[in-house]
């Protein structure tokens, strides 16, 4: 089959019109992301059905709570960290103040009714950090990505070009 | 301590690697020329400081890197026949140049440089090799002196692809298939990319047939266990797979843009280029769309120094700081290996890598620097040995062993580059059409399927692959092409969710599929079977 190049012109626009990436999932889905140490990023998506609790114009607090996978029971002496969570987002960087001894976590998103009782609404995967210590000078390439790096105003001009298609 | 423990390695590593840029729904595209720029001021260049120093029989070991996406270019015919247009175009531009500057002996000197420049490289790229370039790195590969290794697939950051086993199996393998089937032999090296590595990638590449990869320094520095030898002998994963650190100090002298060796004042200036600088009636022909102004690659002037009106370049001046330089760093190599070698007990191996495009795009001159430091160090009195990753190991046995730190050549030395509010929004939609395959792939396990379905399935692999690459979080980061880069990952997810939600519902169209098998053509052997969760590595479900 031949096709023109107008043809996969057309083809490749209304793929992009008709199909572009957006979030939806029935089942609730709680990821955690290294970045760097003491730095998780998390991304969540409590599905199509969010609990009353969430719906309620006095909201109770959506929560995070952040084990140390392989240390449970002695992390932070209570065997976990909350951390209030935005509830108009669905993305949130995390700061550790107090590492785990391993740097590696899991997390369960859910409702905080009181000082302990977490209300469940989504776990996450295990995520190792990388560890910080002490270390020589890094030296960070400055002649990063040369071909693309250059004249910031043509390059959006060029892309803008390749927009109209 | 005998001489010969005296001495130490130096392995020089040349990371080659561009993004998948490839548009045969239009006539041209603006980006296809990082491909065409790379062409023809690193690649052939580097093509021609390999076969001086064979013509020369001078004794040197290199490695390069070329990632899949890189093979899959240089391959494309499409590419091949708009790469020829583009230096016909500029042999056209060298020579009206030539006839401009008649009354300014020194650009036109210059002019004539840029013409016999783009003659040589046209000559080598149609007469000398074809038009394939893979058969001169595969030649000087056979001859000993390069070893060829190879990358991800689609130079995906593992560590954040790493919510799925399998999407990090697949990067490894994919790339090392691709690599096999171009270059017709497994590599034992491995670049990680962006040296992103995160402990247990190991295991992947031990099961792919890997012997070695490289990481930044602090990721053996921040090791399980202090290295011994700091970043100057690899450490064994604890598997066999080693693990080598990239030299802060090599790393310094070339990369920095201030204290680095192609910031010297007397260098070819990037900037000053004649697409930018000459009326736009002139240089219409030669730019973008006739009036977006953009590089042409002949630039006159040298880089001459900060709040300093540029002077015309001087290529001989140029040529005695390029000795000079190579010189320098072949010394500092020599300090470094004798003040080593008081306290290691093995000989030091000194692991330099550089992005291959650094030399001779921003560094003009880079490709001279790197053929006189391969030549000096090939005079025997050196104490510095070029070698290779895979020839120290086969001369050192007993290793230390220790899990490196999971880590990235990157600002900051972690992920923060690749994942921050510029570019986090892509990996929700990243993990969820990964996601969505395995699960495809799952459920088709056991039935018949038609050829049809075959090929959708192998595409929507391909567009998750295309989707992955680490360049498009990049390019969001440092905030240059973004509307491109926004574009490819939002068309390869787009196209991705057209073709499983064809699948699912059976109802593939013939004539867009294969309009995307047209425009995304990478990975012709791909099989979609690498989506299962159960299988192991080459088996394919009957």
């Amino acid at each position: 089959m031949k096709l023109t190049q107008l043809d996969l012109l057309e083809i490749s626009q209304e793929i992009r019109q008709c199909y572009a990436p957006k979030m939806s999932n029935s089942t609730p889905t709680l990821t955690l992301m290294p970045v760097a140490p003491k730095h998780l990023y998390a991304y969540w998506n409590l599905g199509d059905n969010k609990p009353r609790p969430l719906q309620d114009s006095s909201p109770l607090p959506l929560t995070l709570r952040l084990y140390s996978a392989s240390d449970k029971n002695n992390y932070l002496n209570k065997g976990y960290e909350d951390i209030p969570m935005s509830r108009t987002q669905s993305q949130q960087d995390i700061f550790l103040s107090k590492p785990s001894c391993d740097e590696s976590y899991r997390a369960s998103l859910g409702i905080c009714f009181s000082a302990n009782a977490l209300e469940v609404l989504a776990d996450s995967n295990l995520t190792q950090l990388p560890q910080e210590k002490p270390s020589i000078t890094q030296v960070k390439p400055d002649f990063r990505s040369p071909l693309i790096a250059t004249n910031k105003k043509i390059y959006n001009n060029a892309s803008g070009r390749s927009l109209s298609d | 301590m005998t001489d010969l423990m005296k001495r130490g390695f130096l392995s020089l590593i040349l990371h080659a690697h561009l993004p998948y840029v490839r548009h045969p729904e239009h006539e041209s595209f603006f980006e296809e020329n990082w491909l065409f720029e790379a062409i023809t001021e690193c690649y052939i260049p580097l093509i021609g400081v390999l076969d001086r120093l064979q013509n020369d029989k001078v004794p040197y070991r290199l490695t390069l890197s070329l990632s899949p996406p890189l093979i899959c270019m240089l391959r494309d015919e499409l590419l091949q026949t708009r790469y020829l247009k583009y230096l016909h175009q500029s042999l056209e531009l060298a020579e009206k140049e030539i006839i401009r500057t008649r009354l300014q002996p020194e650009f036109q000197k210059l002019a004539r440089l840029y013409r016999r420049f783009y003659k040589k490289t046209l000559a080598i790229y149609q007469n000398q090799y074809d038009c394939d370039l893979l058969i001169a790195f595969k030649k000087h590969h056979t001859a000993g002196t390069l070893e060829l290794i190879t990358c991800a697939a689609t130079h995906g950051l593992l560590p954040l692809l790493n919510i799925s086993d399998i999407a990090v199996r697949n990067q490894i393998n994919i790339g090392i298939e691709t690599f096999k089937t171009n270059l017709g032999f497994s590599p034992s090296g491995f670049w990680l990319p962006e040296c992103a590595y995160y402990p247990g990638v190991e295991t992947l590449l031990a099961n792919a047939g890997i012997k070695y990869f490289f990481v930044d320094s602090h990721g053996i520095t921040n090791a399980s266990q202090r290295p011994r030898n700091g970043v100057y002998a690899p450490l064994d994963c604890g598997n066999g797979v080693m693990a080598f650190a990239r030299d802060p100090a090599s790393s310094k002298q070339v990369w920095s843009s201030q204290e680095g060796y192609p910031g010297d004042h007397d260098y070819r200036e990037y900037y000053k280029d004649i697409g930018f600088d000459l009326d736009l009636d002139y240089i219409a022909p030669y730019i973008l769309d006739s009036h977006i102004r953009i590089n042409t690659g002949i630039k006159y002037y040298r880089i001459t120094g900060t709040d300093l009106p540029k002077e015309s370049y001087n290529p001989k001046k140029a040529q005695v700081k390029v000795q000079q330089h190579a010189r320098d760093f072949i010394n500092k190599r020599q300090q470094q290996i004798m003040a080593l070698n008081t306290s290691m007990d093995r000989p030091p191996i000194i692991i330099a890598p550089y992005d291959a495009e650094l030399f001779g795009h921003w560094w003009f001159e880079g490709p001279q620097w790197l053929e006189c430091v391969l030549r000096l160090a090939s005079n025997p009195s050196n104490s510095v040995q070029t070698i290779s990753c895979s020839d120290y190991l086969a001369q050192q046995s007993d290793h230390q062993i220790a899990t490196p730190s999971a880590s990235t050549w990157g600002d900051q030395g972690y992920f923060s580059y690749w994942i921050n509010e510029t570019n986090n929004w892509i990996y929700p939609f990243l993990h969820k059409a990964e996601a969505e395959m395995e699960q495809l792939v799952l459920d088709f396990e056991g039935l018949t399927i038609t050829s049809l379905q075959k090929r959708a399935l192998n595409q929507a692999a391909r567009s998750i692959l295309l989707a992955q690459a680490s360049d498009w979080p990049f390019i969001m980061k440092s905030g240059t092409t973004t509307d491109y880069a926004n574009k490819r990952i939002t068309d390869h997810l787009a196209r991705f969710n057209y073709l499983h939600d064809a699948i699912r519902k059976n109802n593939i169209d013939n004539r867009y599929l294969t309009a995307l098998e047209t425009m995304d053509n990478i990975f012709p052997t791909i099989n979609f079977w690498d989506y299962l969760p159960s299988k192991k590595n080459n088996e394919s479900p009957s």
